[in-house]
């Protein structure tokens, strides 16, 4: 077996059968105690808020966006060293994300339809108290582009996507049949969808 | 229920797990738009308590049952490591793919080796010396791209069809003879005890475990009629 990071439970303790841990000259040197995550409950209290919404900001809905998240920490924590500072710990986090939401798309759909910028992500905080108020730069993002509709158009996408009201709900909230609600709904996400990333 | 395949946009707009195979031309960019859309709401997409809790659960059974730091309590629990995630995380009707990645996320992480380099070695055909065609599912029953269970005395295997042709793989997982569920949504076979998945026509998809385990063994299968039916064991009375 290869040298695996050093793993802690809940309780401090190193796991490993009582064996110290060894230093290896290739890894880098410990963290200081006050930058560390004490363990891996620690971790994930601390991550789960963050790696959720940047799932459900990737995939756009709740079952797909707990199974990833679920799969993220599934495959991070087993193999985690907390030696590390939070940082460093938080960064791999994100990368497992990147990976498992890239594996997701390819067998999915096999297109990678939204990808994770880890170095953008790495600049926003963990937990839900982190939240801007605006939302962050993909509330930002889906802001614009509503912004960028007329004004049925952008009302129906509303409704249906940021108040999350059923189509029966949304056509009466706009005084129209349901078949006229799907229709504006197709035609306002076809012109949504040209609205151009900022900057180009 | 629908039988028709949902489009991935439509699925998202009804908070839906995404279906799987290739999109439609022009799907892709709606898909994006859509799930962009998701996030105008300031608070979309911060997870439910009741979600948080259960996966911090049972990631200290997962964690329990894989180290030697695993604690008395978490080992006490009744069948901790043996709740199928999905069936934990998710209601029974948002079953989802999406375990995807943990094979491939091995190397990253640093695990022992497994994966997709010990690539899986075909486990052939069951074809017993002593068999008979039996019929286990009606035709009726196998739309294209839908899969049955059937399970006889002797073998518990799933029936499929892709197009014209009807195949059967068994239903016993090749890791440690599990009995695999069928995960219609995914189109695919998930195995309870390991976080490993088979696709229809038995190829190994995805594991969790230091060897990727074999495919599924695959049986003889035929449309007879307006029955399924499966080369199987002879049964003796």
């Amino acid at each position: 077996m290869r040298d695996r990071p050093m793993a802690e439970t809940s309780g401090g303790e190193v796991a490993g059968g009582g064996e110290a841990p060894r230093l290896r000259p290739d890894l880098r040197a410990v963290a200081p105690a006050a930058d560390r995550y004490a363990d891996w409950r620690e971790v994930y209290d601390d991550n789960v808020v963050r790696i959720h919404r940047l799932m459900y900001a990737k995939v756009g809905n709740r079952p797909d966006a707990e199974d990833l998240t679920a799969e993220v920490f599934l495959a991070a924590l087993g193999p985690m060293r907390l030696s590390v500072s939070r940082g460093e710990v938080r960064a791999y986090l994100l990368r497992t994300a990147g990976t498992v939401l890239a594996s997701f798309w390819r067998r999915r759909l096999g297109v990678e339809v939204t990808s994770i910028d880890v170095d953008a992500e790495a600049s926003v905080g963990t937990g839900a108290a982190d939240i801007a108020p605006d939302g962050g730069p993909n509330a930002r993002r889906a802001r614009r582009i509503l912004d960028a509709l007329p004004d049925r158009y952008r009302r129906v996408l509303e409704l249906r996507f940021v108040e999350g009201r059923s189509v029966r709900d949304s056509a009466e909230a706009m005084g129209v049949t349901v078949a006229n609600a799907k229709v504006l709904q197709h035609r306002a996400l076809r012109l949504a969808a040209t609205v151009p990333e900022e900057g180009r | 229920m629908r039988r028709r395949r949902r489009r991935p946009v439509d699925a998202v707009v009804e908070d839906q797990p995404i279906p799987a195979g290739p999109p439609e031309p022009g799907d892709v960019d709606l898909l994006r738009t859509a799930i962009e859309l998701r996030s105008a709401d300031p608070g979309a997409g911060v997870p439910s308590e009741e979600f948080v809790d259960r996966l911090r659960e049972r990631l200290a059974a997962d964690l329990a049952g894989a180290g030697p730091g695993a604690s008395a309590a978490d080992h006490g629990r009744p069948g901790a490591e043996r709740i199928p995630r999905r069936a934990l995380l998710a209601g029974a009707g948002a079953v989802a793919a999406g375990v995807a990645g943990v094979v491939l996320d091995r190397s990253l992480l640093g695990g022992s080796g497994g994966g997709e380099s010990q690539a899986a070695r075909p486990s052939g055909e069951l074809d017993p010396v002593d068999g008979t065609w039996v019929a286990v599912a009606p035709a009726s029953a196998l739309a294209d791209g839908a899969a049955q269970r059937f399970s006889t005395s002797t073998v518990t295997g799933f029936v499929s069809a892709d197009g014209n042709e009807v195949r059967a793989v068994s239903g016993a997982c090749t890791h440690q003879g599990c009995l695999l569920r069928l995960n219609a949504d995914a189109g695919r076979l998930d195995c309870p005890c390991h976080r490993t998945a088979f696709s229809l026509d038995g190829k190994t998809l995805f594991h969790q475990l230091i060897a990727a385990p074999p495919p599924l063994p695959r049986l003889r299968a035929r449309r007879a009629g307006d029955q399924i039916e499966v080369f199987l064991p002879t049964e003796r009375s």
